[in-house]
C-alpha cells in the first residue's frame, strides 16, 4: 500500500513538474524584480546601476494621490466591469440567436460562426484604427449615417466627448472579443440535450421560463469560467485604452496599465511603476480568491 | 620549373586577393526607426561599394519603441552598432551608458563639415563635456494654409499674431463652415499640444525650463501664463472652429487631421516637415495637373519672434560596439552631402552649411524661414527634467481643463508644480 | 426515458407542429414568417457589425495611400502587399507560424498532463496548487517585460526561437490548464478506472484513453492559445530585435513613423496577420464548437 502511494505521488509530481517549472522560470524572477524595485527609486535609465532603497515611499505616494483612485475606478468599473458584463450578456444573446430555430432552418449557423471568427482574429491595433476612423467626428461613417437618418443634428465626437469616450472604447473591446464569448456559449448551448427543452415546452413553459430554468443553469459553468478569464484579461489590458485615447482626454480614461506605462516609460520611474503593478496584482488576487470561493465553488467543487 | 613560377605566382596573388577581403570583412548593424527603410537600404548598397570590407545589416524598428528598446539593450550590453535616435534621446542614452562618447572620434577622424557646423549639437552633451550623438536630420514645424479656403473666407493677410490666427480660424468657420485651425489636442507620449503651447510661450518671452546666470535650472514661466495659453488653445474647441473630436487625436499624421486637409475642408494647420511633404504629395496624386493650394508660413508670435523647436534625429554609436571604426565610417557617410543629395533627398541635413545648400520648393518657403527662427530644446533636454514627462503632463493638464474637470488656473498650477518637481532633482 | 405514444408522436413532430400541439393553436404562416424576418434582421445586423470593420480593412489594403481614407473607388492596387513582402513579411509570417505553433504544442502537452492530475487525483496540496496556477495572470504584462528581458539576455536567449517559444508557452499555460480541467470534469472517471482495472499504466490511460476523448477540448484550448500568441506584441518587441527573427505584429508596427504612417502597408499587414488564423480556423471550427461544449457540461 505504501509503495502504491509513493508511486502515486511520483506520478502526480511528474505530471505537474513541467508546468510549474515553466511558470516558475517565467513569473518568479519578474515578480521578485518588481517586488524589490517597488521599494526603490529605480529609473529606466539606471537599469545598470540599480536604484536606491526608499522603503514604502512609492506605495505611500500611490495611495495618497487622488488621481490613483480615479484610475482604479476607470479600470475596475468601466474597463473591466462594464465591458465584461456587456460581453457576457451580448454573448449569451448571440448564442441564443445562432442556436435559434430560424437560423438553424436556413442553415446559417456555420456561416455565422465563420463571420464571427474575423473580428476575433484581427489584431487589436488594427481594430482601434478602424473604429477611430469609423467613429470620427467629421468623416466617420457612423456620424454620417446618424446625420443622414436625422437621429442627431450635430456629429458626435465619440472620443473627444467625455460622455461617449468610454462607450466607444468598450465598443472596440467588444468587437474584438465578443466572438470568443459568443462562440463558447454557443457551443455549450448546442450541447444542451433537446429533450430538456422539449420537456419544458410540453410542460407549458414560456420562452423566458425556458431560458431561466433550463438554459441558464446548463450554461452556468461556462459563464462562470468565461467571466473569470475575461476579467483577468481586461483588468490588466493596456493596448485598447492606450491606442485609442492614451488615457485621455486629459487623464479621463487612464487605467492601471496605461498609468504603469506612463510612469515607467515616459517618466522613467520604474520603481514607482512596479509598485503600481504589485498593487494591481494584489487586487486581482483578492478578486480571484473571492470569486473562486463564492462564485466558482460549484464548478470546481471537487478541486476547491 | 622556371616556367611554372609565373602561373604559380599568379595563383598565389589571386588566392591572396580573394582571401584578404574575406579576412577583413566586418559586419555592423544599423537600426533605422522610420518606415521608409527602402531609402536607407539603397544608401547602404552605395556605402558598401565605397567601403569594401564593411557589410551593414539594416534593422528596422518603430520610432515609438526605439528608445526603450535601446535602454533595455544597454542594460545588458547589446543593441545595434549605429542607432537612429531622436535629438532629445541622445543625452539620456549617453548618461545611461548606452552610447559611446564621440569626442575622440570627432577630433581624430572628423565628421561632416566640422563639429561646429552641426545644429542642436548642445543636446548631445552630458554635464562633463562628453557628447554622444551626431545630429543627422533636422525638422521643425510651421503653419500651413490653404489659399483657396482663406480666400473664400475673405482673409487676405497671413496671420502674424496669435490673436490674428484665432480670428482667421473663427472667420473660416463662420464664412465657409469649414474647419479653421484644426490641431490635435489629445493626450499621449507624442502629443502635439506640447509643441503648440511651447511655441506660444517662447514667442511671448516665457519658457518652461530655463537656466539662470549661475547655471541653475529654473522655471521660466508663471502658472498664470500657462493657464492663459491653455485657455487660448481651448478656445478653438469651445468656439467650434477646431472640432471637438480633435481632443482625442494626439499626433499630427492621423487621418483625422490629414484627411480634411487633403480634401480642402480645413483652412489652417501646423505640420512638421515630413507630414507636410506627405500631404503635398498626397494632394498632388489626388488632383493631378492642378495648382497646389497650400503654402507654408512661420508660426505666429506674441511679444517676441515666431519660435519653434529645432527637432530632428541623431546617430549614435553603441557603447558596446565591437567595430567603432566601421561604425564611424557609416556615421560619416550618413552625414555627407552626397548621402542627402542622392538618397535622403526629402530630409534636411542637421548641418548649417548643408541646410543652406538645400533647395526649398515654393510651398516649403515658410519652413525655410522658420528654420531661421527655430531654437534648440536646450535646458529642457540638458536639465534634470525628463522631457517626455513634461511632454505628457502638458497634454494631461490641458485635457483635464478642456473637458472641464479642473479650472485652467488649477491646470496651469498642476503643470507648473510638475515641472518644478522635476527640476528639484538637480 | 419512458414515453407515452402521445408523447412519442409529439416528440417526433417538428418544432412548429410541436408547439401548436401543446398550445392547441396552429401558428399562422404569417406569424412564423414575421418571426423569421425579425430573427434574420437581427442576424443581419450582427453580421454587419462583425464583418463591416474587417471588410474595410481588406478593402483599404487594396487602395493607395491617397485614396485609402477618401473613400474613393479608384486606386486599386496590390502595391501594398508587394511592399510588405519586399520588406520582409514572408520571414515574419514564417516566424510567427513557427513560434506560435511550437509554443502551443508545448503548452498544450504540459497542460494536458497537469489538468489530468488536477482533475483526477485528489492530493493534499491540490487546492493550493490549482489556485496558484492563476497567479501568473495577476500582473499587467508591461511590468514583466523589463525583468524578463534582463533575465533572458543574461542566459543568451534573446533573438532566438527557444527563448520566445518558452515565453509564449508560459503565457498560454494558466488558462489552458483551467479550460482543460473544466473539460476533464465532464468526462466520467469510470472510463479510466475501467482501463486501470484492465492493467493499463497511468501514462497509457492518459494517452490512449483520455486524450482521444479530450481531443475536441484540446483543439479548443489550442486555438485560444494560438490566437493569444499570434497577436502578442510586447514580449516580441523586447526579445526580437533582429529582422530575421521578427513576428507579424512587430512588422505591422514598423509602418508607424514619427510624423507619418504608411496606412496602405498597415492595412495590408493587418490582412496578412488576420488571414492565416482564419485559414487555420476554418477546418477546426467544427471541432472548436464541440470542444468547448463538453468543457462546460456538468453532469
Amino acid at each position: 500500500m505504501g509503495q502504491q502511494m509513493q508511486g502515486e505521488r511520483r506520478f502526480v509530481v511528474s505530471m505537474l513538474a513541467p508546468m510549474f517549472l515553466i511558470l516558475a522560470c517565467f513569473y518568479l524572477y519578474p515578480t521578485f524584480f518588481n517586488l524589490y524595485n517597488s521599494f526603490t527609486d529605480l529609473s529606466l535609465l539606471g537599469l545598470r546601476r540599480g536604484g536606491s532603497f526608499i522603503g514604502p515611499r512609492n506605495y505611500a505616494k500611490l495611495l495618497a494621490g487622488a488621481d490613483f483612485y480615479r484610475v482604479l475606478w476607470n479600470t475596475a468599473v468601466w474597463l473591466t466591469g462594464v465591458s465584461v458584463v456587456v460581453r457576457v450578456v451580448l454573448g449569451f444573446g448571440l448564442a441564443l440567436l445562432l442556436n435559434s430555430e430560424t437560423v438553424r432552418r436556413y442553415h446559417l449557423v456555420t456561416v455565422s460562426r465563420l463571420i464571427l471568427l474575423v473580428p476575433w482574429a484581427t489584431p487589436p491595433v488594427v481594430a482601434v484604427i478602424v473604429f477611430r476612423w469609423l467613429l470620427d467626428q467629421r468623416l466617420g461613417a457612423v456620424n454620417r449615417a446618424l446625420l443622414a437618418l436625422g437621429i442627431v443634428d450635430a456629429p458626435i465626437a465619440f472620443f473627444g466627448d467625455v460622455h461617449w469616450v468610454w462607450p466607444s472604447v468598450i465598443t472596440i473591446i467588444v468587437w474584438n472579443t465578443l466572438p470568443m464569448v459568443g462562440l463558447t456559449f454557443l457551443a455549450a448551448l448546442q450541447s444542451l440535450p433537446e429533450e430538456l427543452i422539449e420537456a419544458a415546452e410540453v410542460d407549458g413553459a414560456t420562452a423566458a421560463q425556458r431560458i431561466r430554468f433550463v438554459i441558464l443553469p446548463h450554461l452556468r459553468p461556462t459563464i462562470v469560467v468565461i467571466t473569470l478569464l475575461s476579467t483577468f484579461w481586461t483588468f490588466n489590458n493596456f493596448l485598447y485604452v492606450w491606442l485609442t485615447t492614451a488615457g485621455g482626454p486629459g487623464s479621463y480614461t487612464n487605467v492601471i496599465a496605461t498609468e504603469i506605462y506612463i510612469k515607467a516609460f515616459i517618466e522613467y520611474q520604474l520603481g514607482y511603476s512596479s509598485a503600481i503593478g504589485i498593487f494591481a496584482a494584489l487586487l486581482m488576487a483578492a478578486f480571484a480568491l473571492v470569486y473562486l470561493r463564492v462564485v466558482a465553488r460549484r464548478e470546481f467543487r471537487e478541486i476547491l | 620549373m622556371a616556367r611554372h613560377i609565373p602561373p604559380l605566382m599568379l595563383a598565389l596573388v589571386l588566392a591572396a586577393a580573394l582571401v584578404t577581403p574575406a579576412l577583413a570583412q566586418v559586419t555592423i548593424t544599423f537600426r533605422y526607426a522610420f518606415p521608409d527603410g527602402d531609402l536607407i537600404r539603397d544608401a547602404l548598397v552605395d556605402f558598401e561599394k565605397r567601403n569594401p570590407g564593411i557589410k551593414v545589416n539594416l534593422q528596422r524598428s518603430s520610432f515609438a519603441e526605439a528608445r526603450d528598446q535601446l535602454v533595455r539593450e544597454a542594460a545588458v550590453g547589446g543593441g545595434p552598432d549605429v542607432a537612429h535616435l531622436a535629438f532629445v534621446w541622445v543625452r539620456d542614452l549617453g548618461i545611461a551608458g548606452a552610447l559611446m562618447p564621440l569626442n575622440d572620434l570627432v577630433k581624430t577622424k572628423g565628421v561632416g563639415q566640422g563639429w561646429d557646423d552641426f545644429v542642436a549639437a548642445n543636446l548631445t552633451y552630458d554635464d562633463k563635456g562628453n557628447f554622444y550623438g551626431v545630429p543627422f536630420a533636422t525638422d521643425t514645424w510651421a503653419m500651413v494654409y490653404n489659399r483657396q479656403v482663406l480666400t473664400a473666407a475673405g482673409i487676405a493677410k497671413t496671420p502674424e499674431t496669435w490673436e490674428d490666427l484665432r480670428n482667421a480660424s473663427r472667420q473660416i468657420k463662420q464664412r465657409t463652415g469649414k474647419t479653421g485651425f484644426g490641431f490635435p489636442g489629445g493626450a499621449g507620449g507624442n502629443n502635439s499640444i506640447w509643441f503648440l503651447c511651447n511655441f506660444y510661450w517662447w514667442s511671448d518671452g516665457g519658457t518652461l525650463v530655463d537656466r539662470d546666470t549661475s547655471g541653475k535650472y529654473v522655471t521660466g514661466i508663471t502658472p498664470e501664463k500657462i493657464a492663459e495659453v491653455f485657455r487660448y488653445w481651448d478656445s478653438y474647441f469651445k468656439e467650434g472652429h477646431n472640432p471637438k473630436g480633435n481632443l482625442a487625436v494626439a499626433q499630427i499624421f492621423e487621418p483625422q487631421i490629414m484627411e480634411p486637409l487633403a480634401r480642402g475642408e480645413q483652412g489652417i494647420a501646423i505640420l512638421p516637415v515630413w507630414s507636410y511633404i506627405s500631404l503635398v504629395s498626397d494632394w498632388r496624386k489626388r488632383n493631378p495637373n492642378q495648382e497646389l493650394p497650400f503654402y507654408s508660413a512661420p508660426t505666429p508670435h506674441g511679444s517676441g519672434k515666431p519660435t519653434t523647436h529645432l527637432g530632428g534625429q541623431s546617430l549614435g554609436v553603441n557603447a558596446n560596439t565591437k567595430q567603432p571604426d566601421a561604425a564611424w565610417k557609416l556615421v560619416q557617410f550618413l552625414t555627407s552631402w552626397d548621402f542627402f543629395q542622392t538618397h535622403y533627398k526629402a530630409y534636411y541635413p542637421a548641418q548649417k552649411s548643408l541646410l543652406a545648400r538645400m533647395n526649398f520648393p515654393p510651398e516649403m518657403k515658410g519652413f525655410q524661414e522658420q528654420f531661421t527662427y527655430a531654437r534648440s530644446w536646450g535646458p529642457y533636454s540638458t536639465g534634470p527634467a525628463v522631457i517626455g514627462a513634461m511632454w505628457n503632463q502638458t497634454a494631461r493638464s490641458f485635457g483635464s481643463a478642456a473637458i472641464g474637470e479642473k479650472s485652467f488656473e488649477a491646470a496651469g498650477k498642476e503643470l507648473y508644480d510638475f515641472v518644478a518637481e522635476q527640476l528639484k532633482k538637480q | 426515458m419512458i414515453r407515452t405514444p402521445a408523447e412519442r408522436s409529439t416528440a417526433a413532430a417538428g418544432p412548429a407542429t410541436r408547439s401548436c400541439i401543446v398550445t392547441g393553436v396552429r401558428p399562422s404562416r404569417v406569424r412564423r414568417g414575421l418571426q423569421d424576418l425579425l430573427v434574420l434582421a437581427v442576424l443581419g445586423v450582427v453580421w454587419a457589425f462583425m464583418l463591416g470593420p474587417a471588410a474595410w480593412i481588406f478593402y483599404s489594403s487594396l487602395q493607395t495611400n491617397e485614396t485609402l481614407f477618401s473613400g474613393g473607388m479608384g486606386g486599386f492596387t496590390l502595391g501594398n502587399y508587394a511592399k510588405i513582402f519586399r520588406t520582409g513579411f514572408r520571414v515574419f509570417l514564417f516566424n510567427s507560424l513557427v513560434i506560435c505553433a511550437a509554443a502551443v504544442v508545448i503548452s498544450t502537452f504540459v497542460s494536458v498532463l497537469a489538468a489530468y492530475v488536477f482533475s483526477r487525483k485528489p492530493f493534499r496540496l491540490r487546492r493550493l496548487l490549482f489556485s496558484s496556477v492563476l497567479s501568473g495572470q495577476l500582473f499587467p504584462w508591461i511590468i514583466l517585460v523589463t525583468p524578463l528581458f534582463i533575465l533572458f539576455s543574461r542566459v543568451g536567449l534573446l533573438n532566438s526561437y527557444p527563448g520566445i517559444i518558452f515565453c509564449y508557452s508560459a503565457i498560454a499555460l494558466p488558462f489552458s490548464v483551467y479550460l482543460l480541467v473544466g473539460y476533464l470534469q465532464s468526462i466520467p472517471h469510470s472510463l479510466d478506472e475501467a482501463a486501470r482495472i484492465d492493467g493499463a499504466t497511468q501514462y497509457q490511460v492518459i494517452w490512449k484513453i483520455v486524450f482521444p476523448i479530450m481531443l475536441p477540448g484540446i483543439v479548443a484550448t489550442t486555438t485560444y492559445a494560438f490566437l493569444l500568441c499570434w497577436s502578442e506584441y510586447l514580449l516580441a518587441l523586447a526579445f526580437l530585435s533582429e529582422e530575421h527573427m521578427k513576428t507579424l505584429p512587430l512588422g505591422l508596427y514598423s509602418f508607424f513613423g514619427q510624423d507619418t504612417a504608411d496606412w496602405g502597408a498597415i492595412m495590408a499587414a493587418s490582412a496578412v496577420t488576420t488571414l492565416p488564423t482564419l485559414v487555420l480556423f476554418l477546418p477546426l471550427q467544427r471541432r472548436l464548437a464541440s470542444g468547448l461544449t463538453a468543457g462546460a457540461v456538468k453532469q
